[in-house]
């Protein structure tokens, strides 16, 4: 359903705002030209793709940015939901995460998460966000 | 009537074994009721033409009959309630016939002398057996026989030689002027003289100077017509030795009953005495002991109780003896004591065994136990002995102390979730002000100009720096936590080489050169080992000199460990701060002489303090320094170690 002319469709699912916008800078630096939106509430979220199977002529996003640690909703169970929508659950996702743990990791590709991004300290590492969302949108079938 | 004796009497054991003697026959022969035949019994005894009487266990005549009494002279209160000894002219015949009944002889025809009420004597046969109950001696069965006829007198003497020869203590008499008239084998043994250098010379060769006096005391009493009886003195044999002696003496007199001498029974006490001494310091001992002693027969009744039971329990002896030993036990201990009692009858010591007893007044007390079997002479378990110590209050301290450890324990735990949750959570807003002062670099930089530049750079340094310290205080505290499972043995050439891949840029960069020797397997997980050699290592490219880092990586064995060391060339380190070095987040230099963050020597001292080894430095300022730390060797084969072993040939 989507036209090849409409711009691609990010969804952010993150709570800190300085991390949002060193990913809209990531984005800029890599000339990722979707629409970006930001849902800064694991409840929120959750929602939103429970939308997504309600109405029909909603748009499934193109990929999720998703950080695992939302506030109210965990990230894996935002995950699970998602993969679990009818029209929606294919949808790639990239997961962010300030933690080392493991554990994230090996759960998050259990339910076949498409990229594991750890949020690093440097400005330049940030940046290869931009790369790795390059990538993944590229190999989706649509847009 | 020919003499007859029923055992050897030396040998108190060999009794004769008592027929089995008949119940009294109750049954009136003439018809009548039972009251008429105890009638005729009672007068068949009393009013017999032979003298009988009935002696207690101590000597005591308890019932004598009207011939007994006729035939010596004497009035029923001057005989019953006497001791019969009083009534035998020589006292070891009525010692010897004691002596023989107890040991559950019969005695027939035994011949003795007695004395009348007007002095003379009677030579007599005692014919006599002992009436018991349940065992017990209650009295003798004497009949007492006139023999009348002086030949007698032979047969007696005989009897009397035979006594006096074979007893073992010294038996000796002497005329009215003190001299040594007989003397028998039992004073030879004791006072060493021959009868033939004794026989005729005066008693007072056996005096101790000191009692030198007693002699003529002792006569002068003979004279009256009185004994000694027991009576505890020292006398000095032929070698000078002064022996302790309990002495009997008595009067011998003649047919007419004159006084013509004095025979004198000394028994050696001296080894009683020590015994006795001995004895009485070991009761002193039990009495006074602060702990509590006491002692059962095998079936648990309390015998024995000292005052440090007394103070313990709050029983007096009186209260307690007699009682059960379950009197003591807690409510639910009750079937130890069975067990106990078991084992001691087996011969079985009991060491330190913790238990708790109840006092009187019931309150629970946790005790130490050590119970020993108590014998007799022939080595037979009777009963046991047992010392009870207090030791609630100790109890109390080590339950303490647990509790104390294990809080203490939780709160270590506690400490280290909180340090290593700290240190992640902090890291988060860091990473903000990191990537922020870049990207205002980045895009404002220029604009800023040099001061703008500069105050961005100090900023991103702080952030690098508290994320470096806060990276290295996670390490600290997972150094500081145990890890779940126990070390392996580990090939420490192994750790070695991570550590040197990871200062691989480092040592590129330094020019350093890095030596080592062979590394051996030790016990110690092995990233940790790898932590503590990447530290030293570190340091040492780090805290160079002009010249190129010359490092030097050893291992030897040093006693009961393995020591390793890191030797380098660099700045050194002066003494007065050895120890200093290795303090949480000291340094001896600023950040912008030297970088790091204080921790490394820190981490690897929590490291190997927790592997059960020590780390040290020694240093000469200006010329290097060389940093030793040890891990103890293990014999034994570890556990399961998660580290590979045996993989590697060992160094």
């Amino acid at each position: 359903m989507n036209n090849a002319s409409s711009p691609c469709h990010i969804v952010l699912a993150e709570d800190n705002p300085a991390d949002v916008g060193l990913v809209r800078y990531a984005l800029r630096e890599h000339d990722v030209a979707c629409d970006l939106r930001v849902i800064g509430d694991g409840e929120e979220v959750f929602s939103f793709i429970t939308g997504l199977d309600l109405d029909s002529k909603r748009r499934c996003p193109d990929l999720l940015l998703l950080d695992l640690h939302l506030p109210k909703r965990d990230g894996k169970e935002i995950l699970r939901h998602l993969r679990r929508s009818e029209r929606c659950g294919q949808t790639p996702v990239v997961v962010l995460t300030s933690s080392d743990a493991d554990m994230d990791r090996e759960s998050a590709e259990k339910n076949a998460a498409v990229h594991f991004f750890r949020k690093p300290s440097s400005l330049e590492q940030f940046l290869r966000l931009g790369h790795i969302i390059k990538e993944v949108l590229n190999r989706a079938p649509s847009c | 009537m020919a003499r007859r004796f029923t055992s050897d009497p030396e040998s108190p054991s060999a009794a004769a074994p008592e027929k089995k003697l008949k119940e009294p026959e109750l049954t009136p022969s003439s018809g009548e009721s039972l009251e008429g035949r105890e009638r005729e019994l009672t007068d068949f005894v009393e009013n017999a033409a032979v003298a009988m009487h009935w002696v207690g266990e101590d000597g005591t005549i308890l019932w004598a009959n009207a011939a007994e009494l006729a035939f010596l002279g004497y009035l029923r209160d001057e005989y019953i309630g006497h001791n019969v000894g009083e009534f035998h002219a020589d006292p070891l015949v009525i010692q010897d016939i004691l002596k023989r009944l107890k040991c559950n002889e019969v005695l027939h025809a035994y011949p003795a002398r007695l004395r009348c009420k007007d002095g003379s004597l009677k030579y007599v046969a005692i014919h006599s057996n002992v009436y018991r109950e349940e065992g017990r001696f209650v009295h003798t069965r004497c009949i007492t026989l006139d023999l009348g006829e002086q030949k007698r007198a032979t047969e007696l003497n005989q009897r009397l030689s035979a006594i006096v020869e074979s007893s073992d203590d010294a038996i000796i008499s002497k005329d009215l002027n003190g001299i040594i008239q007989s003397w028998n084998r039992g004073a030879e043994r004791i006072f060493g003289y021959r009868p033939e250098e004794v026989i005729g010379k005066h008693i007072s060769i056996l005096a101790t100077p000191e009692r030198a006096d007693e002699i003529p005391n002792i006569l002068q009493k003979l004279m009256r017509g009185e004994r000694v009886d027991h009576y505890e003195t020292t006398r000095k044999t032929k070698d000078g030795r002064i022996l302790t002696v309990s002495l009997s003496v008595s009067p011998i007199r003649d047919s007419s009953g004159t006084i013509i001498g004095a025979s004198k029974i000394a028994r050696d006490v001296s080894e009683q005495k020590k015994l006795s001494e001995v004895q009485q310091h070991l009761a002193a001992i039990v009495s006074s002991s602060d702990d509590a002693i006491l002692s059962k027969d095998l079936n648990g009744i309390i015998r024995s109780w000292n005052q440090g039971a007394e103070r313990l329990f709050g029983y007096t002896a009186d209260e307690i003896i007699g009682k059960h030993i379950s009197t003591l036990a807690a409510p639910d201990r009750l079937d130890e004591i069975p067990n106990i009692l078991d084992r001691i009858a087996r011969g079985e010591r009991i060491d330190h065994y913790e238990t708790k007893r109840k006092t009187k007044d019931g309150r629970i007390l946790t005790v130490s136990l050590s119970i020993s079997a108590l014998r007799d002479n022939m080595g037979k378990v009777i009963g046991a002995s047992k010392v009870v110590r207090d030791i609630t209050e100790r109890y109390r301290q080590e339950q303490a102390l647990r509790e104390a450890n294990a809080a203490l324990s939780r709160s270590n735990a506690d400490l280290n979730q909180f340090a290593y949750s700290a240190s992640h959570d902090l890291q988060e807003p860091l990473r903000m002000v990191s990537i922020y002062s870049e990207l205002l670099k980045k895009e404002f930089g220029s604009k800023l100009g040099p001061s703008g530049d500069e105050y961005i750079s100090y900023t991103i340094q702080g952030a690098l720096r508290m994320e470096q310290l806060l990276k290295d205080l996670r390490t600290y505290t997972l150094a500081s936590t145990a890890v779940q499972e126990p070390p392996g043995d580990i090939d420490a050439n192994k750790s070695l080489d991570k550590a040197l891949g990871n200062l691989e840029g480092a040592i590129r960069e330094s020019g350093a050169s890095v030596t080592r020797t062979a590394m051996p397997q030790v016990r110690i997980h092995e990233f940790q080992l790898e932590q503590v050699f990447q530290n030293l290592i570190a340091n040492a490219i780090r805290y160079r000199r002009e010249d190129p880092p010359m490092i030097r990586v050893a291992a030897a064995r040093d006693g009961p460990d393995w020591r390793f060391s890191v030797q380098d060339n660099g700045i050194g380190i002066a003494p007065r701060y050895k120890e200093q070095v290795f303090e949480l987040f000291k340094r001896l230099h600023s950040v912008a002489e030297y970088p790091g963050t204080g921790m490394g020597l820190a981490i690897s001292q929590r490291i190997i303090e927790r592997a059960g080894g020590r780390i040290w430095v020694e240093s000469e300022p200006g010329r290097g320094s060389t940093f030793y730390f040890t891990i103890p060797f293990r014999e034994d084969p570890a556990g399961n170690g998660r580290e590979e072993r045996g993989l590697h040939p060992s160094g």
